[in-house]
């Protein structure tokens, strides 16, 4: 009687064998998704942030220049003074939960500080002055 | 208590949708603005409205006005992201002769609302970019922003400023409104007051400062108080099914303490407080007159003069600006 045992679990295994199949390859293209999806958004983070260091460096460079000639209101002075706090302790750790909402403090702040500079940003792209 | 109908204004052959109304604080100028993109100046001539001057420059619509407490100053939000600040600089102090002096950018979305605080010092800024900006006017007529602020979830549609302090409301598309105070150089959120279950779309405090009502997409008025004890805004009062649409427009008169609405539903309602029904924790205000087809489309804003008791104006989508009087 066991070659017709094996006929009639035939769709039984065959599901079984599949479904564990079917898991370990998910797990393995859920992988690469989300790597790629992980790269791409942490690429996108580390270079908002950049953009935002990099403006900030080259500012504070600009205020130091030109203190003398006092073109800078002191609040301005105030909030890129706090601005690049805000910066300095931004780190992407990706295990902490205020990431997202400490980046939007820190857009917040940036635009108000270009402002007060008199300067406009476009898209986070291009600098205009 | 009937309203009459003491004065009209419409724009001729093709009306366009008029958003706003803001009177002067002499109480004889009438500003509007809506989707001709342009702000008129109306005044009295022998007991006809007339145009005075018609402010141009903006892109896109113009949604809100407001003048500076000292009458001086138009300022205007637009659609076009940006708002404009006109000074009267007519040598004759009876004369208006807007210029056009300054204009405030920054805002990624349409502004949606502009309001002048008490001294005419600061200006506030809202828009669907979330975002409430506070302006400070220096010399020459150049404005400084103070303030980015944030914490609204979604468009804000409306900004208030207190009667006396430096005190900012706000109403959102997010159905909270909230409070904004300067402590110690940075704008916070001092309080969230939730209670709405649609958008908020206008606010309006008393002549004291120590309540407010909001109106919303919901169809209902919420009267706050504040318990200076608590430091707190609590809800007092709940006002539901006097308008079967949304209440887009609410103002508090500083001079009789009545309150006058405009609804999605043509109509426009007067409300006073029913003294003899109220405690200290709850009070009720009760509509006195409700006014059918006062436009033949929804009313956007209703508005109180600040001089003359019991004269109000409305605007609509129909395209008209009206003057009512209330008959008591």
């Amino acid at each position: 009687m066991d070659e017709f045992d094996q006929a009639l679990n035939i769709e039984s295994d065959t599901y079984i064998s599949s479904k564990e199949e079917g898991i370990s390859d998910g797990k393995r293209l859920g992988y690469i998704d989300g790597y790629q999806l992980g790269f791409e958004k942490g690429t996108e983070l580390g270079q908002e942030i950049g953009y935002y260091q990099s403006c900030v460096s080259v500012w504070n460079n600009l205020v130091n220049i030109y203190k003398s000639t006092q073109k800078f209101t002191p609040r301005s002075l105030q909030n890129l003074e706090k601005l690049t706090k805000l910066l300095d302790n931004y780190h992407l750790n990706f295990n902490d939960e205020n990431i997202m909402s400490s980046l939007n403090e820190i857009r917040v702040k940036f635009k108000l500080t270009s402002t007060q500079l008199g300067l406009q940003t476009k898209e986070q792209n291009e600098l205009s002055f | 208590m009937p309203l009459e109908l003491i004065g009209s204004i419409s724009d001729g052959l093709c009306p366009e949708r008029i958003w706003h109304v803001a009177w002067h604080p002499s109480g004889d100028i009438l500003a509007s603005c809506g989707n001709d993109k342009q702000i008129q100046i109306w005044a009295k001539e022998q007991n006809k409205w007339v145009l005075a001057q018609s402010l141009e420059g903006h892109e896109q619509t113009v949604r809100r006005i407001a003048w500076s407490p000292n009458g001086k100053y138009l300022a205007a939000a637009s659609f076009d992201v940006t708002t404009s600040i006109w000074e009267n600089t007519s040598s004759d102090p009876q004369d208006i002769e807007f210029t056009h002096v300054s204009s405030l950018e920054g805002h990624n979305y349409e502004v949606k609302s502009v309001a002048w605080d008490s001294t005419g010092t600061l200006l506030a800024t809202c828009s669907r970019d979330k975002s409430i900006w506070i302006w400070e006017m220096q010399e020459d007529n150049e404005f400084e922003c103070l303030s980015i602020n944030s914490g609204h979830s979604q468009d804000i549609k409306c900004v208030a400023w207190h009667p006396t302090l430096e005190l900012l409301a706000s109403g959102s598309y997010d159905d909270t409104i909230k409070f904004w105070k300067d402590i110690d150089g940075d704008w916070e959120c001092l309080y969230t007051l939730s209670g709405h279950t649609s958008t908020v779309w206008d606010i309006s405090f008393n002549s004291t400062g120590d309540r407010l009502v909001s109106c919303s997409d919901d169809r209902s008025l919420l009267f706050w108080k504040y318990f200076e004890g608590a430091d707190k805004w609590k809800n007092v009062c709940k006002l539901v099914d006097h308008s079967s649409r949304p209440i887009f427009s609410i103002d508090w008169s500083h001079l009789n303490d009545k309150i006058c609405t405009g609804s999605g539903d043509d109509s426009i309602s007067i409300l006073e407080q029913d003294k003899s029904a109220s405690t200290a924790d709850s009070e009720q205000y009760k509509v006195t007159i409700k006014h059918e087809k006062a436009h033949n489309s929804d009313v956007n804003c209703t508005r109180w003069n600040p001089k003359y008791p019991n004269i109000f104006a409305s605007c609509g989508d129909d395209g008209t600006i009206k003057i009512w009087k209330v008959i008591e």
